[in-house]
């Protein structure tokens, strides 16, 4: 069979991608260059096999997508979310704001969505995909609050990057004073015998427990 | 190259134990918060948390300039049971809960911080005692323990 076109042509990737995703049809304009690629695909049965294969798991990831949260859902989740950043303002909006953290936990609460949504499936179509209606009183991302977690350790710089929980240190410091803390027992260490010393400043000043280095002054 | 001389603090391991009552309830648990600094002598970064903390030591040594809050840690500890907590370079600090006798609203620990010997003392609750230590990492930053009780009887 003779060919109207160059034997030596052949398409690329993103062209045989396009064909196989059918984005040919329906478009005079393009009738050439379809039958152009049709031709090439008769004479290279391997490529018409894996383009056989790529159509067969384009329909099995079409049949497998979760479906499309409708609008409500999404404004719903977009007021949990603004919730939450409210409530971590103080964390998250210092001078030291950590930018990445609320984009990264608004596209992880929406892949959250997207794949919570794959157990709820109801008979509707938009677009052609399936729409879940949720309830009202359905929260399809239920966010722990501020107080139902502790957290246990944190290194001091991961701090701020924690959205809820209570942290073994909130907010400033409060140091002991005199009369606060009274020393039962101190006992030296090593070689050197290093015995620690009370420093307090005065009455009302914060009282706190020093032991020198080797190189540090006996004071 | 020149090392600079970094001091190590260590603020006070205070643990914050709920401690409901030793005495009637001897399972009862107290939560002891360990609070980790490191104090240096280059730089002049200060953790805004550990402002008091850091008047305090550079009112006894003004060569520390930076203080640096490396972690924090919250646990709960049985009557006379033991804790490690975790500070730098692999140093355990070891805290025990001990009762306090004839003393209410107050808690009695037994801290041992890296290279020092073990130190007793009994605390109200909700504050933190610094415990500046020896110990300097390889940085020369100074090792200073932050140790607070909660909760004390009837709290």
């Amino acid at each position: 069979m003779s060919s109207h076109f160059d034997n030596d042509w052949t398409p690329g990737s993103d062209l045989l991608a396009a064909y196989a995703d059918g984005e040919f049809e329906g478009r005079d304009e393009l009738v050439v260059l379809r039958r152009r690629v049709e031709e090439w695909l008769g004479r290279h049965p391997r490529a018409q096999e894996e383009l056989a294969q790529y159509r067969k798991l384009r329909q099995l990831w079409l049949a497998t997508s979760p479906a499309e949260p409708s609008s409500d859902a999404w404004s719903r989740m977009q007021v949990n979310l603004q919730r939450l950043c409210a409530q971590s303002a103080p964390r998250l909006c210092g001078r030291r704001r950590a930018p990445w953290a609320a984009s990264a936990l608004v596209a992880a609460a929406c892949l959250t969505v997207v794949i919570t949504f794959q157990s709820v499936r109801q008979p509707g179509q938009t677009n052609g995909l399936p729409v879940i209606n949720l309830s009202s009183n359905q929260n399809p991302f239920p966010v722990v609050g501020e107080r139902e977690v502790t957290i246990l350790r944190v290194n001091g710089d991961d701090a701020r990057s924690v959205v809820v929980g209570v942290l073994p240190l909130q907010g400033l410091m409060d140091v002991a004073a005199k009369g606060d803390v009274t020393l039962t027992s101190m006992k030296p260490h090593g070689r050197s015998n290093v015995m620690p010393n009370v420093h307090q400043r005065g009455p009302d000043a914060p009282m706190m427990i020093w032991a020198r280095t080797d190189s540090e002054p006996e004071k | 190259m020149i090392v600079p001389k970094l001091v190590l603090c260590m603020a006070t391991l205070i643990g914050c134990v709920e401690y409901a009552t030793w005495q009637d309830a001897p399972s009862s648990k107290v939560t002891v918060t360990v609070v980790v600094i490191l104090a240096s002598e280059e730089g002049n970064a200060i953790d805004a948390r550990l402002k008091a903390i850091a008047e305090e030591v550079q009112a006894k040594e003004p060569k520390f300039k930076s203080f640096k809050l490396k972690s924090m840690e919250c646990r709960p500890i049985g009557k006379d049971e033991k804790a490690d907590f975790l500070t730098v370079d692999r140093k355990i600090a070891h805290v025990v809960a001990k009762t306090c006798a004839g003393k209410n609203n107050r808690v009695c620990l037994a801290v041992t911080p890296p290279e020092l010997g073990e130190i007793v003392y009994e605390s109200v609750c909700g504050k933190f005692l610094p415990i500046v230590t020896p110990y300097q990492t390889e940085s020369k930053e100074r090792l200073i323990l932050a140790i607070r009780v909660m909760p004390c009887k009837g709290e």
